[in-house]
């Protein structure tokens, strides 16, 4: 009786080691996320205290390594959009034409080797992207427009997109394969043929996974940097047009942090201020997603 | 049954196999494979009247109803072997599109499985991408109080059809293969998901159905059959055992397997 006791009390306390355990890790991810935000704040509190508020989100000239120094985060923004935009404008449809592809047309063997070498497109490191870009993507463009520059918008973008086109393929590919055959065996029935169901059954069906994989899309290309540094250069600067070097949130960030800026000085803290709006535009950017998954999804009887 | 029903019932039996028959199947055999699931199967369905398939699990009943309107043709392993006829065109024929022929042979699933849109939409989807060219609201109105569903949602069309009840979708989806004006409605169980008020609902609605359109029901419930069908075949792995007039199968079975199935010995 006695040892029986004992017995069980040991397993209770590996019960609670183990708990204990993992809850401790679990928890860590939530401390680090915290503890990111809280410096990133803190320390652009730093930044805000010299530099108004106003100036910031009102200036359209962004040169803070520059007399006179401008601290107008516009330009950056918008060469962060721009660029993240004009992926998605070149990715989205390829990734959705790719996904109805692999899922509704491909034969069981060409989706086989399609899908690995999908995602191993989605593996190679984004310096390699870059590297791409500069050595290849844009001596094309140059080629066939010699008006573009070394460094521009429009090669930055070709190269993003190429980058979030597995996740938009693959997300896609997932939701179409998700919407139920009962769904598509009540469009067969009815006498619609294959290209009828996909087109009016199975991709509306599939829309809410399809927009939150483009959104997801669109929050990587965002936060991307090695890539767009390398493509789009280091020329903050408010232009329509794609030919000309941009200069996004994260390459300047890279730009910043290469140099030898001392610790202290406003363009250090400045790189906490960008950080920001960047983390903002991220955050803002995945919880649209979930609305939009939550607003679009079909329940499933 | 009134005398009066079952001379209409010997008048429909007389009026002879090929004239008035609207599908007939023809020494039909299929395999999954090597897998053989119906052996010689023949049985001819004649205009406006409910057919039942019934028998054990396994049967191959559900492979039959779906061999009419081509819904096999989506099994990789599917083969088949003999003929099925609709007004005298063989259905398997080369240059026949399945597409057309699911056109005028609709079909409603064991589960309800309306789209996920408005319940407008789930009526007129199937008109629209055919081309045809109508009054939509006529339309909807019309397949509608037919199943008799239109009084339970005229004043919400626009909502979702996932929004109803199981048996109001079931219906939902009965009046959506009406709106495409078929010959014949085939039913794989088509109360197996539903409560005993909505399924009595459907039934009522098979018996009005069938002034219109010839019904191939299969069921699981031998109590359904008998309820619903002027005719029942009864499967056994692969055959047909035996069919007939439903209350002949169900009363005075001449096969020892179908009597011992009704009877519940089996199956």
């Amino acid at each position: 009786m006695k040892q029986k006791f004992t017995k069980k009390n040991k397993v209770k306390i590996d019960e609670t080691v183990l708990t204990t355990l993992l809850k401790t890790f679990a928890y860590s991810t939530i401390g680090i996320t915290v503890g990111i935000v809280v410096i990133l704040f803190s320390e652009s509190s730093h930044f805000f205290a010299e530099i108004s508020l106003s100036e910031f989100l009102g200036s359209t000239k962004w040169t803070p390594l520059l007399e006179p120094r401008h601290f107008g985060v516009i330009p950056l923004v918008y060469g962060t959009v721009l660029v993240a935009g004009g992926a998605l404008v070149i990715a989205v449809p390829l990734g959705v034409l790719i996904a109805v592809y692999l899922s509704e047309y491909a034969s069981v063997r060409s989706r086989k080797i399609f899908k690995p070498i999908l995602e191993l497109l989605a593996g190679i490191p984004s310096v390699v992207f870059g590297f791409f870009a500069i050595t290849t993507i844009t001596p094309i463009l140059r080629y066939l427009d010699p008006e573009i520059q070394i460094f521009n918008a429009l090669s930055a973008a070709i190269v993003l997109a190429v980058m979030v086109l597995p996740l938009i393929a693959s997300i896609s590919d997932d939701a179409i394969r998700a919407v139920p055959k009962s769904m598509r065996d009540s469009g067969y029935a009815l006498g619609a043929t294959k290209s009828e169901v996909v087109l009016s059954i199975v991709i509306p069906a599939a829309l809410s996974g399809i927009i939150s994989s483009c959104i997801l899309a669109f929050s990587r290309a965002i936060g991307e940097t090695m890539a767009v540094t390398l493509a789009a250069g280091a020329t903050p600067q408010l232009t329509l047009s794609m030919k000309e070097s941009i200069q996004t949130i994260t390459a300047y960030i890279v730009q910043v942090s290469m140099g030898d800026t001392p610790h202290g000085t406003i363009e250090y803290q400045s790189l906490f201020a960008v950080g920001v709006v960047l983390f903002l535009i991220i955050v803002a950017v995945n919880m649209s997603a979930q609305l939009v998954v939550k607003r679009f999804q079909r329940k499933y009887v | 049954m009134l005398i009066s029903d079952v001379e209409q019932l010997n008048e429909k039996m007389s009026y002879g196999l090929t004239n008035h028959s609207v599908l007939q199947a023809d020494q039909v055999s299929v395999h999954y494979g090597d897998n053989q699931v119906l052996k010689d199967v023949s049985i001819s369905l004649r205009e406006r009247s409910v057919y039942a398939l019934i028998g054990p699990s396994g049967c191959g009943k559900s492979t039959l109803l779906r061999c009419f309107n081509r819904m096999n043709d989506f099994v990789e392993t599917f083969r088949f072997d003999g003929k099925i006829s609709f007004f005298g065109h063989n259905i398997y024929d080369p240059d026949i599109d399945p597409e057309v022929i699911r056109k005028s042979i609709g079909m409603v699933f064991q589960k309800p499985n309306p789209f996920p849109a408005s319940i407008y939409k789930n009526i007129m989807w199937a008109p629209k991408i055919n081309g045809m060219d109508q009054d939509w609201d006529e339309l909807v109105e019309t397949s509608l109080k037919q199943v008799g569903l239109w009084d339970e949602v005229s004043d919400r069309l626009n909502r979702s059809g996932l929004e109803l009840s199981g048996g109001q979708q079931q219906r939902l989806c009965i009046a959506r293969t009406i709106a495409m004006n078929p010959k014949v409605i085939l039913m794989d169980e088509p109360c197996a998901s539903l409560d005993p008020i909505s399924t009595a609902k459907i039934e009522e609605l098979i018996e009005q159905l069938k002034e219109k359109y010839t019904i191939l029901i299969v069921t699981h419930s031998m109590q359904q059959a008998r309820r619903t069908s002027d005719f029942s075949a009864f499967m056994y792995q692969g055959e047909i055992i035996e069919h007939g007039i439903t209350k002949d199968i169900f009363e005075s079975p001449r096969e020892r397997l179908t009597q011992e199935y009704v009877n519940g010995k089996i199956g």
